[in-house]
């Protein structure tokens, strides 16, 4: 009887110990690497925060970050060191997650074959130019960013609005094309004015955030938009300087607005001016990913997610949402409503949705970007070229542009 | 002046414990300040959570422990401590060569053209076809010319146009880096056609400099070349009669020129050879196993981190490696720190608290030199205390 019972414990023991074995083992451990801080407002803290939704909603998923890799913050770390630290501590998956990483990323993946990457942003798997263990995610922010142009557009007084732009490259274009095109609606069709009366400018700092002395200090720009008269700033970039320095002249008495950009919380910098923010939601794709990857059905690709239009700030199945500010009034929220529901049936193919991306549109050095009735594709769309589902290559792509009408320089 | 003091002494060993009682001081000055400052860092590490036991292992483990992380490490110290000598020859001189910043950047700038005209060009110039060694020379004479030239901008205008070299510098920091970004941001002349990265593309195969084959991120020859340039500052400062000549117009320019030294020469030398060694620094950077291009901010305040060193080593260049070597360890180890709380104790520490460290060290450290200098001035500093000009720290 002893005997047996002891080899019951034996067994009980074995089992025990290799089921806490399996449990720690099962531990999936994934890497964020932000480009800025994890609490900035905006870009990065949006993706540090769908960590935590990953954590959350999948026990046993552990996030480890690096926030703030730029050289300028980091002088002595490069995203190579930065990979090896995260894979030795466990990590099988990392999430690189801004353009400045995609060509380290690309390098970096080629030494860990079994590590899966995902550089946010980037189009490197469209064309099959990376290796297999990279994929790359995107939300359709150019939804947000037309709902953005048009709350600016419901609000103006002057008829002039302020863009403050990042960097200049195909992303940024289509954002500042897409805001531009989304006022332009509601500025003819809501406030009953022409369109060619619009004044949209965008001036850009030079970089996804300010360093001081290396890029235009976003706060400087603001303040120059609201001294020409510029009465509604939608912010770009990855921070949040364009909402607090309208916050600061409305304190003062001034009539302006804000929109800004990235980071579900946004408004809170300015609430009472703040006609909603455009953000984004990775939560829902991080997720996604992480089991793919765990489930070994993850396979490279290139993801564009756009939208839930049933109810875009849905936080589990919505990949990009726009938050209204306090600085709308009902009649305005039901104009974006009627706005973003003409969007939804654009975009979901139904009789008379809104197309914004409908010719007739031209660059601003006069070529054709989309003819008459001509609605651009998925790729056109993402590389703001008309030639973009005939190239073979990136380098064949035309460099994307800003549209006819809008002020600032294209490169 | 001190001898002469000395001299009046008594002799044998109460000359030896006088000796020993004034040297007292200067060894103690530095004990005391990183004792504060350790003092401070485990208060501060204390009242964020975080146990100095644990983060003192994290900054051993991310910098010194494994011979790999040893290898990351001397990889950031070389270009730093290249930077720290030219500096010493710069403030012995008196030159508070501010634009070192600058320079390195305009030396990676160099190297990168040098890469560009040699290596990734179908038609080099000259019709020189050089192989990698070839290749690799011309980028740090490239690197080092830029640097030089850049500083030599800052030294002529202050020996002709008696601009200060602190204004100047700023101002040529600032021309550096908004040149380096026309070059590499919104579709300029170096950034690669459709590419959204702010840098060049990478560096092609024939321009990349050896590494340690089991430490692939770490050159071999940028630890020669870092050698090399100790060795000339050494001899400089210790053997020639130039670095003689630099001291005395770091004591008193006028009164040296008065004496016969060619100050201005000595300007636009001391700053060339700085600059040099800075575009030198810029040159690692860029060629660096793990980088090969030039990036948005190639040296990333490097070049003011080397204007602390040198500040710390009190413009010693015996001190310089050494000093140069912890600060590159604190920069590594406090990355290590940051991420090691967060990721296996989930304890999120500021990111700034790694700069906040480093100043600490310095301020205090500054701040004992400043005290031991008042209430213990050396003999040889005593019969200066009234000349307003003599910087003591």
């Amino acid at each position: 009887m002893i005997r047996k019972l002891a080899v019951l414990a034996v067994l009980v023991a074995m089992f025990a110990s290799g089921f806490a074995s399996v449990i720690a083992q099962d531990e999936f451990i994934f890497g964020s690497v932000l480009v800025g801080p994890k609490d900035d407002r905006g870009w990065s803290q949006a993706h540090y925060t769908a960590g935590q939704y990953v954590e959350k909603n999948l026990p046993g998923t552990k996030m480890i970050v690096l926030e703030s890799l730029n050289t300028a913050a980091r002088p002595e770390t490069t995203l190579d060191q930065v990979v090896e630290d995260m894979v030795a501590q466990g990590a099988q998956l990392i999430l690189t997650t801004s353009a400045d990483f995609e060509v380290d990323t690309t390098v970096v993946a080629e030494l860990y074959p079994d590590v899966v990457f995902i550089s946010v942003s980037g189009d490197d798997a469209l064309w099959g130019i990376a290796p297999d263990n990279v994929g790359n995610i995107m939300g359709e922010m150019e939804y947000g960013k037309m709902i953005a142009g048009c709350a600016a557009a419901l609000k103006t007084q002057t008829g002039k609005i302020g863009y403050v732009g990042p960097l200049i490259d195909p992303e940024t274009t289509r954002l500042v094309n897409a805001a531009y095109l989304g006022a332009r609606h509601c500025y003819e069709n809501y406030r009953g004015m022409s369109p060619d009366t619009l004044d949209f400018a965008v001036t850009w700092i030079g970089f996804w955030f300010n360093i001081p002395g290396f890029t235009l200090d976003p706060t400087e720009v603001s303040n120059a938009f609201i001294d020409n008269g510029r009465d509604v700033l939608i912010s770009g970039i990855d921070t949040t300087e364009a909402i607090v320095v309208a916050g600061q002249r409305a304190a003062e008495g001034a009539a302006v607005w804000a929109v800004p950009y990235d980071f579900e919380g946004a408004c809170d910098e300015a609430p009472s001016i703040c006609l909603g923010v455009p953000y984004f939601n990775w939560g829902p794709s991080y997720l996604m990913t992480v089991k793919a990857v765990q489930d070994g059905t993850w396979e490279a690709s290139w993801d564009w997610f756009g939208p839930d239009w049933t109810d875009i700030n849905n936080p589990d199945t919505s990949h990009v949402g726009y938050l209204y500010g306090d600085g709308l009034s009902d009649e305005d929220k039901a104009m974006l409503d009627e706005f973003i529901a003409g969007l939804a049936a654009g975009a979901l193919g139904e009789e008379g949705g809104l197309h914004l991306w409908t010719g007739p549109l031209s660059f601003q050095d006069g070529s054709v970007f989309l003819e008459e009735g001509e609605v651009a594709t998925l790729k056109q769309i993402w590389f703001q070229a008309a030639n973009a589902d005939d190239a073979a290559t990136p380098e064949e792509v035309t460099p994307a542009q800003l549209l006819a009408g809008v002020q600032g320089t294209s490169k | 002046m001190a001898s002469s003091t000395r001299q009046r002494l008594p002799s044998g060993a109460g000359m030896t414990w006088r000796y020993v009682l004034d040297l007292l001081p200067a060894i103690l000055a530095p004990f005391f300040g990183i004792a504060a400052a350790l003092l401070i860092i485990v208060l501060i590490l204390e009242w964020q959570g975080a146990d100095p036991q644990v983060a003192w292992n994290y900054v051993y483990e991310g910098t010194l422990e494994s011979a790999a992380k040893r290898a990351d490490m001397v990889a950031f110290w070389m270009p730093l401590a290249i930077t720290s000598f030219g500096l010493v020859l710069a403030y012995t001189a008196g030159l508070w060569n501010i634009g070192v910043e600058g320079q390195i950047m305009i030396g990676a700038i160099g190297a990168t053209w040098a890469v560009r005209l040699f290596a990734e060009s179908s038609s080099p110039p000259l019709g020189l076809r050089l192989g990698r060694d070839g290749i690799l020379f011309l980028c740090f004479v490239f690197a080092a010319l830029a640097g030089a030239l850049w500083a030599l901008v800052a030294a002529v205008l202050k020996t002709r146009g008696g601009v200060n070299e602190i204004f100047s510098g700023v101002a040529l920091n600032f021309i550096a880096q908004t040149f380096n970004m026309y070059l590499i941001s919104n579709g300029g002349p170096w950034q690669p056609p459709g590419s959204r990265a702010t840098e060049t593309a990478r560096f092609p195969e024939n321009a990349r400099l050896p590494s340690f084959e089991e430490y692939r991120r770490l050159s071999p020859t940028t630890i020669y070349i870092t050698i090399g340039a100790f060795v000339v500052v050494a001899l400089i400062m210790y053997v020639s009669r130039w670095g003689l000549q630099l001291r005395a117009q770091g004591k008193n320019r006028k009164s040296a020129f008065l004496l016969g030294v060619r100050t201005d020469r000595n300007v636009l030398g001391a700053m060339a050879l700085c600059g040099s060694m800075a575009g030198l620094a810029g040159a690692f950077r860029v060629l660096a196993p793990d980088v090969t291009k030039l990036t948005a901010t190639p040296s990333g305040g490097i070049g003011f981190l080397a204007i602390l060193v040198v500040l710390l080593a009190s413009m010693s260049a015996i001190l310089t490696p050494f000093v140069s070597f912890v600060f590159a360890v604190l920069s590594k180890g406090g990355q290590r720190l940051e991420s090691g709380f967060q990721w296996d104790h989930d304890l999120l520490l500021d990111r700034s608290l790694v700069r906040v460290l480093q100043s600490t060290i310095v301020l205090m450290v500054v701040l004992a030199f400043g005290a031991r200098n008042r209430f213990f001035p050396p003999r040889s500093a005593q019969p200066a205390v009234d000349d307003d000009d003599v910087d003591r720290t």
